[in-house]
């Protein structure tokens, strides 16, 4: 298990890479959401004001 | 004619809409399940490499990223060219919706890539031609939403940003053949299939990513692809629909 | 009898180049500026000339670069401003070409100028005599390869908000290869190295520049006009 997150001694730079990697597709996908979510509020704000 | 139909079809707004909220989800499915899977044949059943050790292993993510920095360009130039030579809006939203993508896995790239560099040639970063030129795809990715943002009109808007999509299009293949083309520190192209300079134990994984990559691409795309139709058409009936 | 698009294109330069020597302070700033800029990186990095001679070529193509920026404002704004370009665009002759000869004159005044005066930055950053007509002649093909994609994004930034920013951000991506391989045979001047390789390349840009930019160009500008 230890050698596992070692990494043979790279593990400071495996890990941080996996990390950064996909904590940006984390972020992509999130990101992405929000903008539907606000895009909806938005036109339902809309809505509401011309029925 | 059937293939007209269906072209027709990707013109209309709100069923492009909702094809894309159909079809997000199976995307999404599709991509975690196969990124997962990948993880574990990457970091768990690959064995490590005879000369990188388990460094190699940032392969599995650095690639993939990589591949789509490039692969989200092509498509939002394709997407741009289509929009101006047909003159469809859906096309353009299209091309919209991908740079903020684009943009995030060139950030990626780079950052991964210099986390592989640093163990693997002494250096975070070395201005050799691949890492310029992905370097010259990020300020591209931000030239193109800066000159969306920078214009007030959405159609002139859409037109303009087609135009610079096409013209940065030029640095694609740069970025892919300078490897071969100058002497550079970044490792050339890798055989994968067959004559493989690599064990399929190690291959599949990559493949497998990159197919994930491919399908996570679709997913938060088509995503992006709603919001944006959803603001271009916020005057249209269908809009009113689909919100109330 | 329906004048061609080269004579088109010839009326435009005349014109253009008239326009711009009844104000012959303003062709002079972008070369001033480049002269400010040569001379800063001696006072600031440091007066020794064989250290100064290891930055000449950067020194040189950044100057170059950013005094080509700050002329590209001026290639359409005024004719934009007063509804000019908007005729070039409605007179029915090619406005791929009578832009392509804008982009001329701009290197006409600019980038050729500041080739040919080159030499006087180059002294001063311990560039060495043999290499001076090296110099000269990269600075003279870069630039113009500098002035045909400059013409792409002045076009594309034509209708934007703050477009002298945008205009340079849009601007350098494009214009790495030409500074990269510019520099490079400014360099090998320098050191007394082989030159063709990279003047080829530059060459090359440039070949495709004339080929290609204008037409981007135009299709820019029509759209900003719309």
């Amino acid at each position: 298990m230890n050698e596992f997150f070692a990494m043979s001694g790279y593990g400071q730079y495996v890990w941080p890479a996996f990390g950064i990697g996909f904590g940006i597709v984390v972020l992509i996908y999130v990101m992405a959401v929000s903008s539907l979510a606000a895009a909806k509020q938005e036109a339902k704000r809309r809505l509401e004001m011309n029925p | 004619m059937a293939t007209w139909t269906w072209f027709h079809r990707f013109g209309s707004p709100p069923w492009v809409y909702g094809f894309a909220a159909r079809w997000a989800p199976w995307f999404g499915g599709a991509a975690v399940l196969s990124m997962l899977i990948a993880l574990y044949g990457g970091l768990i059943l690959a064995p490590p490499d005879y000369q990188q050790k388990d460094a190699f292993r940032i392969v599995y993510i650095h690639a993939p990223v990589a591949t789509m920095s490039m692969a989200v360009y092509s498509t939002m130039a394709v997407a741009a060219a289509v929009g101006l030579i047909w003159r469809m809006k859906v096309a353009h939203a299209a091309a919209a919706a991908c740079a903020p993508i684009g943009a995030w896995f060139t950030v990626a790239t780079l950052a991964t890539g210099m986390l592989w560099g640093k163990p693997m040639w002494g250096a975070y970063w070395v201005w050799d031609p691949r890492l310029t030129s992905e370097l010259v795809l990020l300020f591209l990715y931000f030239g193109y939403m800066g000159l969306r943002a920078g214009i007030e009109d959405p159609q002139k808007a859409d037109k303009a940003s087609a135009v610079l999509a096409i013209v940065g299009a030029v640095n694609i293949p740069i970025i892919k053949y300078s490897v071969n083309w100058w002497n550079s520190l970044h490792q050339p192209a890798t055989r994968l299939i067959g004559e493989a300079d690599m064990d399929w134990s190690m291959v599949w994984p990559l493949l497998l990513m990159l197919a994930a990559f491919f399908l996570y691409f679709g997913w938060v795309m088509l995503i992006r692809l709603r919001a944006e139709l959803l603001r271009r058409e916020r005057n249209a009936s269908w809009v009113r629909e689909v919100v109330a | 009898m329906k004048a061609g698009p080269l004579q088109a294109a010839r009326l435009v330069m005349v014109r253009d180049l008239r326009l711009a020597f009844r104000k012959p302070s303003q062709l002079l700033q972008p070369l001033m500026f480049f002269m400010i800029v040569a001379t800063l990186f001696p006072l600031t990095l440091t007066p020794e000339l064989s250290r100064l001679r290891d930055a000449a070529p950067g020194v040189l193509w950044v100057g170059a670069l950013l005094s080509s920026l700050l002329a590209l404002e001026f290639l359409f704004r005024e004719d934009a401003q007063d509804g000019t370009l908007e005729q070039f665009a409605l007179s029915g002759q090619s406005l791929t070409w009578m832009l392509f000869a804008k982009t001329c004159v701009h290197w006409l005044l600019t980038g050729l100028p500041l080739a040919l005066s080159a030499p006087v930055a180059a002294v001063g950053l311990g560039v060495p005599a043999e290499a001076m007509w090296s110099v000269v002649a990269a600075l003279a093909l870069g630039g113009f390869a500098l002035s045909l994609i400059g013409a792409i994004s002045a076009g594309l930034t034509l209708g934007a908000r703050r477009g002298g920013v945008l205009l340079s951000l849009l601007t350098l991506p494009l214009a790495v290869p030409i500074l990269v391989f510019g520099a490079d045979a400014t360099q090998r001047a320098i050191t007394g190295g082989e030159i063709a390789p990279p003047m080829y390349l530059l060459g090359a840009i440039a070949v495709l520049g004339v080929t290609l930019a204008p037409l981007a160009a135009a299709a820019a500008v029509r759209i900003g006009l719309e």
